[in-house]
């Protein structure tokens, strides 16, 4: 009896010490600050974000700002649970485009707060726009400029006889340098399937066949199909790419984040696929490999005359708004433009590798590292990143079936035929869908 | 030990059952209501009510954000016709027919651990250790040992066993079993434990006694141990038909995310990336009301036989 | 175990298989725990160490890995979390599982076989259909953020197996003891925490530990019903860092590896009850 009598009292225990916790955390916030909260993925490292929180909150000592940070395969189910319930935080982010369009209802359209004080010094909030029409709601702003380059290794391209000033441009330059880089037992290219195919592959092979915006605009709107003959070459050439061996054994198999990259900075391929800010840029390549041994070059060009061959796929880095439902729009308003502001633009850089979305900024800080300084000549002449214009269902088709094309399990024409499935079961990218008016 | 648990005991409890079994019957009923009270909240608040809002979803919503509107069926008109939808029900069909090995494997292994070699108890103990490691490093482990050039590969090619160092899970043909496999080493240490606790019923004796009389090994097995571990058999085979196919969600995630192209998409998975990476809500909920339904089906017999045998084990 | 009576033949045939078996559970063993040293050790590299090598044992050990995530998160704190969730759930859970175990298999009360198949048969609700209204529920029960909120779901979503577990051990205790101590006129409610629970303990250590392991591992639950950074639980912390933030492999490792280690120890700690709890029926 005394031993049940002693295991009831410790069970009361726990309850009772759970429930006065759980008491206890419904009465934090409400005590005169006022809180909000921020739903991301911490681009540019969870160091640099709270140390921006931090600065914040010292300047603005009535606002405490909370993150909410989520696994990856966990941020789309939250987003979805918190525009379901019409509740949850109040600041949100997404990639721009279709990412954001299709989530549309998470954020507040902010134009009227787009003043020149607040958002002047930004490169591009044009992007952040839905359909990229300034006379559409916009739905954030981004602190970050974002884009593609494939970084590449120095040591190995002199172990294989090639010139690291001298890096192909060409694909057949291209063929010849993998062809040299494989004789030494490297692979080539380091890559991995994921949503990156979409946003970091995809649309540096498709810069060679665009003819002109238009075509891009209709890619966007769901008028121009994936048998039409810029994708159908891109998805073309996206196969060729794997047929010529370029790319690691068993890259099919393994994750872009962290696995492919990972093959890279572990220093067993010479070029990899990336961007520029957020994560998987030059920052992460040279603290692994030494920033003296990495460069950042454009992907190589298959038409290197074609009119958006040899421009940079660039976009805002990810697009940060207000929630329709959040209590306190104009305290995270204030957030929201204090870290997109210039002011910070340089604890960016150099605390998260993040490319500002501004010119107010002090490139020098980052001298230390080549590839940094290369991309600041590489985004000096950008096109528009035509891989956020992929809507969700064209995302997981490109990953998924470029999987099976690089195993050699799918033809190309069998993949065009299921990405353009995949297009016509997009909600958005109808023609005459009323976002595009 | 007698008096109130030996024989007197229990035939005093009966007469006594038998005198006070009028009265107490809506006391009785009362009282059981009160105590399933708890857990049919629990399950109403947490399961049911989410499962019928889903239902109303899969009725009255298609894109993420809009207004509630019936839609006449056209999620389920849609999901009716979706070969990806098939191909995703067709795997778990297949998941479901690796049953026997779910059955089998642990059982082998409880076996050999009966044997009580040296270190039986380390073995014992090990062996449901895979049980507590999260499916996310898991999979992100496995992940890596059975890529096409990772080390098991490495390892079978060193023994000379080239023809066996596949693309587990690059293989259209057998990523799906190699993901099964994973699940499996995940959660047999569970059957083994079960098992082991219906073969430590077996005394030494009976195992002897039966040694003496010349049968072998394989005699022993069939005649002796599973009749008797028969029941836990049963209730081991329940618990894997009714918890695979949910417990290889998080690791699809982990390991294919339903690749190489469709080859390892269950229903589940689809059902996630449907409503949160399409952002198709009413569409994904959808797929899920179905997968409920295509499990509810093996569910009832599952929970049927449970109660036969339940009620068999009473009587007994 | 001896063997009287035994031919040498049989001896030798016996020695033989004794090895043949070692063999085999060794092997077995090191596929059980690879997973483990592997990520343990790489928690243990810096990455050049990892670079050069991922398999082998870390030529360098260091611990700057395992520092850094202390830096990263405030691991005490998210270790409290998930102990007052997990412990909270598993509580939960058994106390109502108890409660119906007694309930479908000692009362004699009208529906109890279907109240039964009910509460195992909502194992089959798949969790992506769920998951969003669970978060409205929770919402609407202003739950979010809240320990209780999360320790209600655990117990819900643990309560199939805890059912069926503890529904099978009950059912294997004679019904001839619970009638005894109700002649001496205990009312149900003490029958069950002073003749049932004392006898079934193994049964619910077997319940606990289960039950322990995938509350503390989960990541759904709380992605949706504990968001807040200083609410959250520790598997969830550290697996936010994959494929998002953190290239380091490495350093993700550890922050894995500080999230297995409690779980791991309850476990050995426990797993003698373990093997007891599992036996259904074996109350004689």
């Amino acid at each position: 009896m005394r031993a049940v009598r002693a295991k009831t009292w410790l069970l009361t225990a726990i309850l009772m010490v759970a429930l006065v916790a759980s008491l206890a955390a419904g009465g934090q916030g409400e005590r005169g600050a006022v809180t909000i909260k921020l739903l991301g993925w911490q681009p540019g490292g969870a160091e640099t974000w709270t140390k921006v929180a931090a600065m914040f909150m010292e300047k603005n000592p009535g606002i405490k700002v909370e993150m909410e940070t989520v696994p990856m395969e966990g941020f789309y189910p939250k987003e979805g649970a918190y525009i379901t319930a019409k509740s949850g935080p109040d600041i949100m982010g997404n990639n721009c485009g279709f990412e954001t369009w299709e989530r549309k209802d998470g954020y507040l359209d902010i134009r009227p707060r787009l003043t020149k004080e607040a958002v002047g010094h930004l490169l591009d909030t044009t992007s952040n726009h839905l359909a990229y029409d300034v006379n559409k709601p916009s739905y954030g702003i981004s602190f970050s400029y974002q884009g593609n380059v494939w970084y590449y290794n120095k040591k190995i391209l002199k172990a294989a006889g090639l010139d690291p000033a001298n890096t192909p441009v060409t694909w057949d330059e291209f063929d010849r340098a993998a062809k040299a880089i494989k004789a030494i037992g490297k692979a080539p290219i380091a890559t991995g399937v994921g949503h990156t195919i979409a946003y970091w592959i995809f649309p540096e092979i498709a810069k060679n066949f665009w003819e002109n915006d238009k075509q891009i605009s209709n890619f966007a709107m769901g008028n121009y199909r994936w048998s039409d003959p810029a994708l159908a070459n891109t998805l073309k050439y996206m196969a060729d790419m794997s047929e010529r061996g370029w790319f690691e054994e068993g890259a099919a198999t393994i994750n872009m984040q962290p696995d492919g990259f990972n093959f890279f900075l572990r220093e067993e391929a010479a070029f990899t696929p990336s961007i520029i800010s957020d994560a998987f840029h030059w920052k992460a390549a040279g603290d692994a490999i030494g920033h003296e041994n990495v460069g950042a070059m454009l992907a190589p060009s298959i038409n290197p005359k074609a009119p958006f061959a040899r421009k940079f796929s660039g976009v805002p880095g990810s697009s940060w708004g207000i929630t329709p439902w959040s209590k306190h729009p104009d305290e995270a308003w204030k957030f929201i433009v204090y870290f997109c502001s210039a002011d910070l633009a340089n604890t960016w850089l150099q605390m998260g590798g993040m490319q500002p979305n501004t010119t107010k900024f002090d490139a020098k800080i980052n001298a230390y590292a080549p590839a940094f300084m290369q991309i600041q000549e590489i985004i000096k002449s950008p096109m528009v990143h035509t891989g956020v214009l992929n809507s969700g269902r064209e995302l997981d088709e490109l990953s998924r079936g470029y999987q099976e094309v690089m195993q050699g399990q799918l033809s190309v024409d069998d993949w065009i035929k299921r990405l353009n499935t995949a297009l016509d079961e997009s909600p958005l990218k109808k023609p005459d869908n009323p976002i595009w008016k | 030990m007698s008096g109130t648990f030996g024989e007197a005991g229990k035939a005093r409890g009966r007469r006594v059952a038998g005198r006070a079994a009028l009265g107490t019957h809506r006391r009785d009923a009362l009282t059981g209501a009160l105590l399933v009270l708890p857990a049919i909240a629990l399950a109403l608040t947490f399961k049911i009510v989410p499962l019928l809002r889903g239902i109303y979803t899969s009725l009255f919503l298609t894109q993420l954000g809009e207004a509630a509107h019936w839609n006449h069926f056209s999620n389920y008109l849609r999901m009716a016709h979706d070969p990806t939808v098939q191909r995703a029900f067709v795997n778990a069909a297949k998941v479901v027919a690796t049953l026997p090995v779910w059955v089998v494997v642990p059982l082998v292994v409880a076996l050999l651990i009966f044997q009580r070699t040296p270190g039986w108890g380390f073995f014992r103990a090990v062996y449901f250790m895979p049980y507590t490691i999260a499916p996310v490093i898991v999979g992100q482990v496995f992940r890596e040992l059975l890529h096409a050039q990772g080390p098991l590969n490495e390892l079978l090619r060193a023994l000379g066993l080239h023809f066996l160092a596949l693309s587990w899970l690059g293989d259209k043909g057998i990523a799906l079993f190699s993901l099964v496999a994973v699940v499996l080493w995940s959660y047999f240490g569970l059957g083994v434990v079960t098992y082991l606790a219906g073969l430590g019923t077996i005394s030494d004796e009976l195992f002897d006694a039966a040694a003496l009389d010349g049968a072998g090994f394989f005699t022993r097995m069939f005649q002796i141990v599973i009749p008797i571990i028969f029941p836990v058999m049963g209730y081991w085979t329940i618990l894997c038909t009714s918890g695979m196919l949910v417990w290889m969600f998080p690791f699809i995630f982990a390991m294919t995310e339903g690749g190489p192209g469709y080859a390892t998409m269950l229903p589940e998975y689809l059902v996630y990336i449907t409503a949160f990476r399409f952002s198709e809500l009413g569409y994904g909920t959808t797929i899920g009301v179905a997968l409920f339904v295509f499990v509810l089906i093996f569910a009832i017999f599952q929970v049927r036989y449970m109660y036969v045998s339940g009620t068999k084990r009473q009587g007994a | 175990m001896r063997r009287a009576g035994e031919a040498p033949a049989q001896r030798l045939r016996r020695r033989v298989s004794r090895v043949v078996i070692t063999i085999l559970l060794v092997f077995g063993a090191f596929v059980a725990l690879f997973p483990i040293y592997y990520t343990a050790a790489t928690a243990f590299k810096t990455q050049k160490d990892y670079a050069l090598s991922r398999f082998a044992p870390p030529r360098e050990p260091t611990l700057e890995n395992f520092r850094l995530q202390f830096r990263r998160f405030a691991v005490a704190r998210l270790i409290l979390n998930s102990v007052v969730t997990t412990a909270g759930g598993v509580v939960l859970c058994t106390i109502v599982a108890i409660m119906v175990a007694y309930a479908v298999t000692k009362v004699r009360f009208p529906g109890r076989n279907l109240v039964f198949a009910f509460l195992v048969g909502t194992l089959v609700i798949p969790f992506p259909t769920i998951m969003i209204p669970v978060y409205q529920t929770v919402l609407e029960l202003k739950l979010v953020d809240n320990y209780l909120g999360l320790i209600l779901a655990y117990a819900a979503f643990g309560l199939p197996l805890g059912v069926y577990l503890l529904g099978a051990y009950f059912r294997g205790i004679p019904d001839e003891i619970m009638e005894a101590a109700r002649m001496d006129g205990t009312s149900h409610w003490q029958t069950i925490w002073r003749v049932m629970f004392p006898i079934s303990r193994p049964g619910v250590a077997a319940l606990g530990i289960i039950n322990s392991v995938w509350m503390w591992n989960d990541l759904l639950l709380p992605l949706l019903i504990m968001p807040a950074a200083q609410r959250t639980t520790l598997m969830v912390a550290v697996t936010s860092q994959r494929n998002n933030l953190e290239v380091n492999i490495p350093i993700i490792s550890a922050g894995l590896t500080i999230a297995m280690i409690p779980i791991l120890l309850v476990y050995l700690l426990f797993q003698r009850q373990l093997i007891k709890g599992m036996t259904a029926g074996a109350v004689k």
